[in-house]
């Protein structure tokens, strides 16, 4: 072994930092620097378990490796300090205690201060009202109603445990401290300066590129938003399966709301650490239609009083400053939104939050004869049907006017029918998009051998009996069926599902649910006017047969342009082989590239026949929806633009009506007729889509659960993220 | 080239010889010569030294930068580097672009550029420079060629411009129509679809291009 050299210059050199430290402040530089290093210890321990997943117990034993390897080398450099010229220092040096690093990553993350600040309570596993540790009834007392039965559903729980069974609370509920997080939120350099653009920007008289320059944005009372020191923010609510979307799998779903600053500029405002994750709802049975006011309640709670202001401590006033607070956009796909906001569902008669037309005139075009619903009006009924005391009396109370009490309605500023943003991704992406490419024009369907002559005359044929459209695609029963059992699960986890499955199954992609209710749930108010209402929809059009409206030969050029088409890296390519069963699942992305980028560039190649009307009315068909397509999706709108949009909107509908009699219309159709006047509201809808709490709820599947099935995961789940998220 | 007039004074083209010429250097590797007096510098061809000098003597009338062949230059004179550092790829607004030989859909443009009538075409090169201290990237860019009347005639978009969708002849590389611009003139990207001769009763390879990428961001 090699003597240990004394220290020159040239080692000076190499770690300036530490003896930069002792020389300039002696002993004292020496506590710095070891408060140093336990902190950049505690980070690498939290980021290995947090980030990088490294599990606790390895977590712990690379922490008691970092300690001796940490005595060691200053061990070592107390020998060479010595050695050295500061050998004046070595009694001063030497007295001083060992650097001690913590032995847990627990330890560790709570001296980095990472942990959010989470408020766990009891909640009834079947109805979700909240109880308090000290007097847990053994079964859930409340009532929907004074004169309803109470709800019943048992409170405790045994739990194994290696000291034998313990009894426990069946569930629980966490949510997360809203003004913690915003000091911490608030406590990051720089960030109150990127928040006082939102302030000093100049409204677009013209054209809308940011919410900034809406009139959403000046929608709030007394100018909140563009107030320097308010915070606008949105609300955004969905499910996923934390064990992710396997179909052999585990299928449970978790509700999460996250909330966004849109005070931010759009390229930071879903950054994780930007992003107030306020609740996972508990895993298992979620809350339908009206349980879910429980879940929501504590968050609004919380929201309601930082309308009127708290003092918070930000970077730039350690002292605290006040800091107002409102939600602005509340954004979720239709089904979540639905039911947080109290709206009926979509195959009720009042199936729209934005208007009074019923389910029967669906096919309604002449949007100027419509009846606007308006805030007021439906915070009036929604507030009627919370005092009603019976069942049956919020039962009529919802059939004549469609909504239900929503806890968002007691937040004092927020209107209940602009704020409710309609999911683009969802509404238009999802639904209309893949409505028209596997229901009208029948991609999917395994072709017969097409006469091409038969072409020219009229597009394929390829009738089979509705029931087995399935069995005739090629996604067989592993990917359209899967497709379609994971929106029959999406549906179930709104409670909003059709009332059979095979209904489902017979028109593929369902783009409406006919019921808001539990059948199981009968303790609480079944949403049985959805169900009154949905009558018609449970007939199945036996004349109906699934076509494809392309030849054997047209979608091998489809393939060809799919697979040739010159693309920039970023962009990714949707699958080639559409109608086949080896893609799995389209994604949002993919449906929008396909009408946006791909389909385009060879459709029109393709129904280039002068002498066919019928192609030249697809075409023209096809046009009117991708015209839509490109200005609802642009990033920048002008009122000229949203008018436009409606007009070829509704000639796409009206074309559609003549090319394609069924299946019928969806509600999605209708709602999508809203879009021209949510974006002269909103400005660009893109910035406000689902989108970005898509890929956070993608994340948070993609947290190591282990497996496990019971709520503890969720728990567990939610705080990983959120110290991933002030972490990041 | 008459249809290209509006933007003549930045544009290299395309007569026999010369094009012949322009289009090697532009794409053949063995013209550029290593300089020897710093890393990764190297001669930038003349007809794109040339090109890169109108581009900045009409940003900057009233301060002309000298042409470095010009020689003698009078003291203190403003002169441009004959030197650049070829580049193949740059990351503007969070996008890869590329020259078209390392990647044809990254290289594939739609541009916005005060007095240019053109808006799409292909980086063919790209050079940076260090002007006053600030480094800037000169992009060598070939427009796209349009259709002839005749051809346009054929063109099935014409009626549909909401799919924001055109038809150009496909890029040929003795034929090209090259501009100079920088990155903040980038859009986006602008996807493509060739097709063979005969499409669309056209009787030249077409490309078809569809500008939808970019979504009217800012």
């Amino acid at each position: 072994m090699s003597q240990p050299t004394p220290i020159n210059e040239r080692d000076s050199e190499r770690c300036p930092l530490i003896l930069l430290q002792i020389n300039d402040s002696g002993v004292e530089g020496v506590g710095t620097v070891r408060q140093s290093l336990f902190l950049a210890v505690c980070t690498l321990a939290a980021w290995l378990h947090l980030k990088c997943g490294l599990s606790r117990a390895s977590t712990s034993r690379l922490l008691k490796v970092l300690s001796i390897i940490v005595q060691a080398a200053m061990e070592l450099g107390c020998l060479l300090t010595m050695k050295g010229r500061l050998q004046r220092d070595r009694d001063d040096i030497t007295s001083l205690s060992p650097c001690r690093l913590p032995n847990d990553v627990r330890s560790a993350m709570s001296a980095l201060d990472i942990e959010p600040n989470i408020l766990r309570s009891i909640c009834c596993p079947k109805c979700f009202s909240k109880y308090s540790l000290d007097s847990l009834p053994q079964v859930c007392l409340r009532r929907e109603v004074p004169r309803a039965k109470i709800c019943g559903a048992k409170l405790w729980t045994t739990r194994p445990t290696r000291a034998g069974p313990r009894l426990v609370p069946a569930r629980l509920y966490s949510s997360q401290d809203f003004e913690s997080w915003l000091e911490f939120f608030l406590s990051r350099p720089g960030i109150e300066a990127v928040i006082s653009k939102s302030y000093t920007h100049k409204p677009s008289l013209e054209v809308m590129r940011v919410i900034w320059d809406s009139p959403a944005w000046r929608s709030l009372p007394g100018h909140f938003s563009s107030t320097p020191g308010n915070l606008t923010f949105s609300w955004y609510i969905d499910w996923f399966n934390p064990f992710t979307n396997k179909i052999a799998g585990k299928s449970t779903s978790c509700g999460a709301i996250m909330i966004s600053c849109l005070n931010l500029p759009l390229e930071l405002q879903h950054l994780p650490e930007n992003t107030f994750f306020a609740a996972i709802t508990p895993t298992g049975k979620e809350p339908n239609v009206t349980t879910i006011t429980a879940i929501i309640d504590p968050i609004v709670a919380r929201f309601k009083p930082m309308w009127d202001g708290r003092i918070i401590k930000t970077y730039c006033h350690p002292r605290g400053i006040q800091k107002r607070v409102a939600i602005l956009a509340r954004i979720g796909d239709l089904l979540a939104i639905r039911k947080v906001m109290g709206f009926a569902g979509v195959a009720s008669h009042n199936f729209c939050s934005f208007c009074k037309l019923r389910h029967d005139d669906l096919g309604n075009l002449d949007h100027l004869s419509w009846e606007f619903r308006t805030g007021p009006e439906v915070l009036f009924k929604a507030a009627k049907w919370n005092e009603a005391t019976t069942k049956k009396r919020r039962k009529e109370i919802f059939k004549d006017g469609g909504v239900r009490w929503s806890a968002l309605h007691e937040l004092p500023y927020g209107d209940p029918v602009r704020h409710t943003m309609l999911g683009l991704m969802h509404n238009w992406i999802e639904g209309l998009l893949q409505f028209q490419a596997r229901i009208r024009w029948g991609i999917g369907v395994v072709s017969s051998k097409v006469d091409e002559d038969d072409k020219l005359d009229n597009v394929t044929t390829n009738p089979h009996p509705l029931d087995s459209v399935l069995d005739n695609l090629d996604f067989g029963l592993d990917t359209l069926e899967g497709e379609v059992e994971d929106l029959y699960q999406e549906s179930q986890q709104y409670a909003d599902t059709p009332s059979q499955l095979s209904r489902m199954r017979s028109e593929t992609l369902i783009l409406e649910n006919p019921n808001d209710s539990d059948p199981e749930d009968i303790d609480f108010q079944p949403d049985s006017d959805s169900e009154l209402d949905s009558e018609d929809d449970n007939e199945v059009d036996d004349s109906w047969k699934l076509t494809c409206v392309f030849t054997t030969a047209e979608l091998s050029v489809i393939h060809a342009c799919l697979s040739d088409a010159i693309i920039p890296s970023w962009v990714e390519r949707p699958p080639r082989n559409l109608e086949e069963k080896s893609h799995g699942k389209l994604k949002a992305d993919h449906w929008f590239v396909l009408f946006s980028i791909f389909l385009p560039l060879i459709l029109p190649e393709i129904w280039q026949i002068p002498s066919n009307n019928r192609c030249r009315s697809l075409l023209d068909n096809f046009y009117h929806l991708v015209t839509c397509t490109n200005i609802v999706c642009a990033y920048s709108v002008t009122s000229d633009s949203a008018d436009a949009y409606l007009d070829h909107y509704i000639k796409y509908r009206r074309s559609s009506h003549i090319l394609f009699p069924k299946p019928g219309e969806r509600p999605n159709h209708h709602y999508a007729m809203h879009n021209s006047d949510l974006m002269k509201f909103w400005g660009p809808l893109m910035p406000l889509s689902e989108f970005a709490g898509e890929r956070h709820n993608g994340n948070l599947q993609k947290v190591e659960t282990n497996s496990h099935s019971c709520k503890c995961v969720t728990q567990s789940l939610f705080l990983c993220d959120l110290t991933i998220a002030r972490g990041a | 080239m008459a249809r290209l007039q509006d933007f003549s004074s930045q544009l290299m083209t395309t007569t026999s010889e010369p094009v012949k010429m322009l289009s090697n250097v532009i794409l053949g590797k063995p013209i550029f010569k290593e300089d020897p007096i710093g890393a990764g510098l190297n001669i930038v061809p003349a007809d794109v030294y040339s090109a890169i000098l109108t581009y900045l003597n009409l940003q900057t009338p009233a301060f002309p930068l000298r042409d470095a062949r010009a020689m003698p230059h009078p003291k203190n004179a403003h002169v441009l580097p004959r030197a650049a550092v070829p580049i193949r790829h740059i990351n503007h607004k969070g996008r890869d672009y590329s020259t078209f030989d390392m990647h044809h859909g990254n290289s594939s443009v739609h541009f916005r550029m005060q007095g240019v009538l053109k808006d799409s075409g292909h980086i063919e090169t790209m050079w940076r420079y260090t002007i006053n201290g600030i480094l800037r990237t000169f992009i060598v860019l070939s427009v796209h060629h349009d259709l002839s009347q005749q051809d346009e005639k054929n063109d099935p978009y014409t009626p549909f411009p909401g799919f924001l969708v055109k038809v150009v002849y496909t890029r040929r590389s003795n034929d090209l129509s090259l501009i100079i611009l920088e990155q903040d003139h980038f859009i986006g990207h602008v996807a493509y679809y060739i097709r063979p001769e005969g499409t669309f009763g056209i009787g030249r390879s077409t490309s078809v291009l569809v500008n939808s990428l970019h979504r009217n961001r800012e």
